[in-house]
């Protein structure tokens, strides 16, 4: 199973110290917001409590996973859990002490919120069938997880320029939706070899875009290279200045596909030499079962549940179980309980799916009547996952800053009004709805058959709640498709116009080959129709329902919507420090040139920018020194700061007011000098330098150690190194296995480059090192 | 310097170490250590030595082997019981490391030989066992101007200094003059738990490999304290004494005296 990289948990040490120096007020909220972000902590609207997002890597569960998790949220949160689209699981109410209790409980568990949010690596998804589908190609899951691990390692991973998706599906039927993330991985078969088809720059969200594909065919064992190629591209090239245009698919497009295939290809061809990116195998436990029958006796809901629920595995007498979580909304004693299913059933294994629902996995076909009469005991409503009753929606207004509409409750009544008049029905297994509280995409409505987002408009004076309504959207590989808008309608209309619209299509839908056909064909025309008698909202004295959301009591405002925190990142800490800053210099102008106040804004402009470089001082003599360093010493910054320290420890209560005043001068030029350098920064966050790389020209030495192992090899070839000038060229031939897995890390660590790793053969490497 | 394959073996581990590398290494094999005696403290610091691959050892004592020094001497074996003990740790040294040269010197320093002994050395280590030579060799180093190490134990509790003449202080910064004849018992009397010495001795060790590599803090101007029952280590920092008799301004030890005579503390030989 995954493994948590020892990375990873040793970066816990370094939440916990910004938590406690936010606390006690060493940092301000927005540098605080930078870090705790990116470790899958938002705020929840108003600011007062937090969600924690814990990646569950392509959404594989143990039960003791699943059972940590519902202990976590008991412990530490207010026992309220969310599963999401990208098959994580949030905890809700968490207090912010409690944040890191959290991340330390789950650590033991191999769970973990890092990247959860910010502009990071998120949880890499796969199908939730991957390793059981008759269908698939082959199974992904080892791809998917030990691809996480590889990502996680880098701290390149936790500082991109916003959010970067990846996916695995199985088969062309693509369940993960490889054209709808930024990476999108297809398993597929070439002359008996398994490989992926690769698809990039997709994504949802305000400005969706299909995929395109970058490679007919990568073998397996490259799928780490081709991530990270694509990664690094992105992070050396995505614009981070521009918070609209950061995502990878307006990367792609600004410079046209065809030359950012380009770039891929040749980054790819660059790791392949220089980096040894080789993905740990991960085996995973094939179950032996009794190839018993599926018992089929029982009453109606039993056969229902039969037919809606359960799935034959391709592994024979076992059967996966697909529980619908409505809403993606779960309680801790309902978690806890599943979790627990494990001990009269054990051997099974849990999964969260696209569709905020869980599948019980390795389930013996000999059990699927007992376990539904366990399931019935924990809830009455798992039926039909897949159907118009599994309506996919994001949490909304409830807790996110960013939500416009109370989107869970308008799913409520949409469920209900689906219960009530259209099981069994043929739209009811042919389509389905998916829903957003805000133009954003966590509902994953850009890909519905049929989908809603939520805005707000101003009737009467005053605001109401609406939903902009779309059709025809597919998630299905090369088929992909987005939803094409209709029109609008306010929120309070919403049921009784899928009502509607859902009789109408009762009827039509059969005249065509498929659902597709349908959408593609009449559905659009017949909501634009329908449309017309729902959008009217009555003035205020007429009927106030349509000026309240769904599940609230009170008049529909925006308060408490705020910025969205997603993007929380760099540029935001670089700009509360110099805003804070500028504050300081201003109360020290007004002051009389108070000394705390210059060596704060001295000190704030120094840390500012070192960010960027991935520093994050602890200490006033830390900032300067580093700020030095990165910024002056390499040319960057003007050379006449190279005193900043010093200046800064010079100034104190016991300096006359002249003093003073040459001080604040100071801190002022110095203040400008930085924020100079933040102007003059690129969106890749680099700054014009006037350094040149030294050529090479000598030949270079080639070191044998073909048979040397660990840790003499290394020794060997330090011994060499130590006798070489700077810069001067180093080959050396290393067996595969420990001595590559070792070597190359330890003279990385050393300083040294590697410059190219190429495989010789099938047991050895040469290894192009540059002495530092 | 080309490190030999068996080298490059048996050194790997220090080898690995940033500060260390194949010319920390060579470094160590062209070290020339001098240890005086071949004892408690002695034995810890020549088997830590040899073992690094220092590349000559010179050990002084004129001491045989006896039963009751093995319970601390661990450079002994009971094989070599009644052996001259500098003949005994040259077997054992020259065993552990084929790569380096043992030179024994059976014999007590005095005023008259120890000048001459120590001129060959870069660094020397005092394993003694009474004030004496401790005067001894604390003057003829900072006459000499050869970095010394300093250690000693009683009972349970053990202290080290590292003195670079004229830059740190020595042990008579500290300890002026030696104490009254008959005031301080010898370690013979005193009683010893072997692991103290083998803890002073290994620290002292650690310094000679420090000032041979060149790397770190030594213990030059702080003293080091060890408690064996508290398991505590503390530093205190030494100044040089502007009124040291052999290192301060105006010295009144100019040339080596024989201690032994106004301090008379060794009641008997061995």
């Amino acid at each position: 199973m995954f493994q948590l990289p020892g990375e990873v948990k040793k970066d816990i040490e370094k939440y916990k110290r910004s938590l406690e120096e936010f606390k006690s007020k060493k940092i301000s909220s927005a540098r605080f917001k930078g870090i705790r972000v990116p470790w899958g902590i938002y705020s929840h609207r108003g600011g007062k409590v937090f969600m924690s997002r814990i990646r569950i890597p392509a959404g594989l569960l143990l039960p003791s996973q699943l059972r940590a998790l519902a202990e976590a949220a008991g412990k530490f949160a207010k026992s309220r859990l969310h599963l999401t689209t990208r098959q994580d699981i949030q905890l809700h109410d968490v207090k912010l002490e409690e944040t890191i209790n959290v991340i330390e409980y789950l650590k033991q568990y191999n769970l973990c919120p890092r990247g959860g949010g910010g502009n990071t690596v998120r949880n890499v998804i796969a199908c939730h069938l991957s390793g059981i589908c008759a269908d698939e190609a082959f199974d992904v899951r080892d791809s998917a997880l030990a691809l996480t691990e590889y990502l996680l390692r880098q701290d390149t991973s936790f500082n991109l320029p916003r959010k970067f998706k990846i996916s695995f599906s199985g088969c062309g039927k693509d369940c993960a939706g490889a054209l709808l993330n930024d990476v999108g991985f297809v398993a597929r078969k070439k002359d008996e070899k398994v490989g992926y088809k690769v698809f990039a720059a997709g994504g949802m969200g305000a400005d969706s875009r299909v995929g395109k594909l970058l490679s007919e065919f990568i073998p397996k064992e490259d799928a780490g290279y081709c991530a990270a190629a694509v990664k690094s591209i992105y992070y050396k090239k995505g614009n981070r200045r521009d918070k609209h245009h950061n995502r990878l698919r307006f990367l792609a497009e600004e410079m046209g596909f065809a030359k950012f295939k380009e770039l891929y290809e040749n980054e790819f061809k660059e790791l392949k030499e220089s980096e040894h990116i080789r993905l740990r195998k991960i085996n995973f436990i094939e179950k032996k079962g009794k190839d018993a029958c599926l018992p089929l006796e029982g009453d109606k809901e039993y056969k229902e549940f039969l037919k809606s629920n359960v799935r034959p595995q391709k592994q024979k007498g076992f059967s996966s179980v697909e529980i619908r979580i409505p809403r993606g909304d779960i309680n801790t004693e309902d978690l806890s309980a599943v979790a627990d299913l494990e001990r009269d059933f054990p051997g099974i294994e849990f999964r969260t799916t696209q569709r905020q629902n869980f599948l019980i996995v390795w389930v013996g076909n000999q059990d699927v009547r007992e376990l539904f009469l366990r399931l019935k005991k924990i809830w009455n409503n798992f039926l039909y996952p897949d159907t118009l009753l599994d309506v996919v929606v994001c949490k909304g207004a409830l807790t996110c800053n960013l939500g416009l509409c109370n989107s869970p409750a308008l799913a409520e009544a949409i469920e209900g009004m689906v219960r009530d008049k259209f099981i069994g029905k043929e739209v009811f297994t042919g389509l389905e709805i998916k829903l957003n509280g805000c133009p954003n995409s966590c509902g994953q409505q850009p890909v519905g058959k049929l989908s809603f987002f939520g805005l707000v408009k101003r009737v009467d004076g005053r605001a109401v709640p609406f939903y902009k309504f779309f059709v025809g959207g597919r998630k299905e590989g090369e088929s992909t498709r987005l939803a094409k808008e209709v029109g609008i309608l306010p929120a309070r209309n919403v049921p009784d116009f899928l009502h509607a619209f859902l009789d109408k299509a009762e009827v039509s839908i059969r005249k065509y080959k498929d659902v597709y056909a349908f959408l593609e064909k009449e559905a659009g025309e017949i909501a634009t129709k329908l449309l017309e008698g729902y959008s009217y909202v009555p003035s205020y004295s007429e009927n106030k329902d349509f000026y309240i959301d769904w599940g609230k009591t009170e008049e529909f405002s925006l308060a408490g919507l705020g910025p969205g925190e997603c993007g929380a990142g760099v540029l935001d800490m670089i700009q509360a420090d110099l805003t804070e800053g500028k504050l300081a210099l201003q109360d020290a102008g007004t002051t009389g040139y108070r000394p705390e106040s210059i060596k704060k804004a001295l000190f704030l402009s120094a840390r500012s920018l070192l960010i960027v470089k991935g520093e994050d001082p602890k200490t006033e003599k830390e900032a300067f020194s580093k700020f030095k360093e990165k910024f002056i010493k390499s040319g960057v910054a003007d050379d006449t700061f190279s005193d900043v320290y010093e200046v800064f420890s010079g100034i104190n209560d016991k300096l006359g007011e002249k003093g003073r005043k040459e001080k604040f001068d100071y801190a002022k030029r110095f203040f400008e000098e930085v924020e100079r350098l933040y102007k003059s920064m690129d969106s890749s966050l680099n700054f014009p330098s006037t350094h040149t790389p030294k050529k090479e020209s000598k030949e270079n030495k080639l070191l044998d150690l073909k048979g040397t192992p660990c840790p003499i090899n290394y020794v060997k070839t330090k011994l060499v190194l130590e006798n070489l000038d700077s810069g001067d060229i180093l080959e050396v031939i290393l067996d595969e296995g420990e001595p590559m897995d070792n070597v190359p890390k330890s003279l990385k660590a050393d300083g040294h480059r590697i410059l190219k790793i190429e495989k010789l053969d099938d047991t050895h490497f040469k290894v192009v090192v540059k002495k530092k | 310097m080309t490190l030999r394959d068996d080298q490059i073996e048996r050194y790997s581990r220090q080898i690995m170490l940033p500060h260390v590398g194949g010319k920390g290494q060579a470094k160590l094999l062209d070290g020339k250590v001098l240890i005086i005696g071949a004892g408690g403290l002695g034995s810890p610091i020549s088997l830590y030595l040899a073992a690094a691959g220092v590349g000559k050892i010179g050990i002084v004592d004129s001491d045989k082997v006896e039963l009751n020094n093995l319970q601390r001497q661990i450079v002994h074996s009971t094989a070599n019981v009644g052996k001259a003990k500098v003949e005994s740790a040259k077997e054992r040294l020259t065993g552990l490391n084929t790569d380096i040269e043992v030179v024994s010197y059976n014999t007590r320093v005095s005023s008259g030989n120890i000048l001459d002994i120590i001129k060959e050395y870069d660094i020397v280590v005092d394993g003694s066992d009474n004030f004496p030579t401790r005067y001894l060799m604390n003057d003829a180093c900072v006459l000499s101007k050869k970095p010394l190490s300093h250690g000693g134990i009683f009972r349970f509790d053990g202290q080290a200094m590292t003195i670079l003449p004229g830059e740190s202080a020595c042990y008579r910064c500290l300890f002026p003059e030696p104490p009254p004849p008959g005031l301080v018992p010898s370690c013979q009397e005193g009683g010893i738990l072997g692991a103290v010495a083998g803890v002073i001795g290994v620290i002292q060790a650690n310094e000679v490999l420090k000032y041979i590599l060149g790397i770190g803090d030594l213990l030059a101007g702080r003293l080091l304290v060890f408690n064996a029952l508290e398991s505590s280590f503390r530093t205190v920092k030494v100044r040089k004494n502007p009124k040291c008799p052999v290192c301060g301004e105006n010295p009144t030890v100019t040339k080596l005296i024989d201690y032994q005579e106004f301090c008379s503390l060794r009641k008997k030989k061995g």
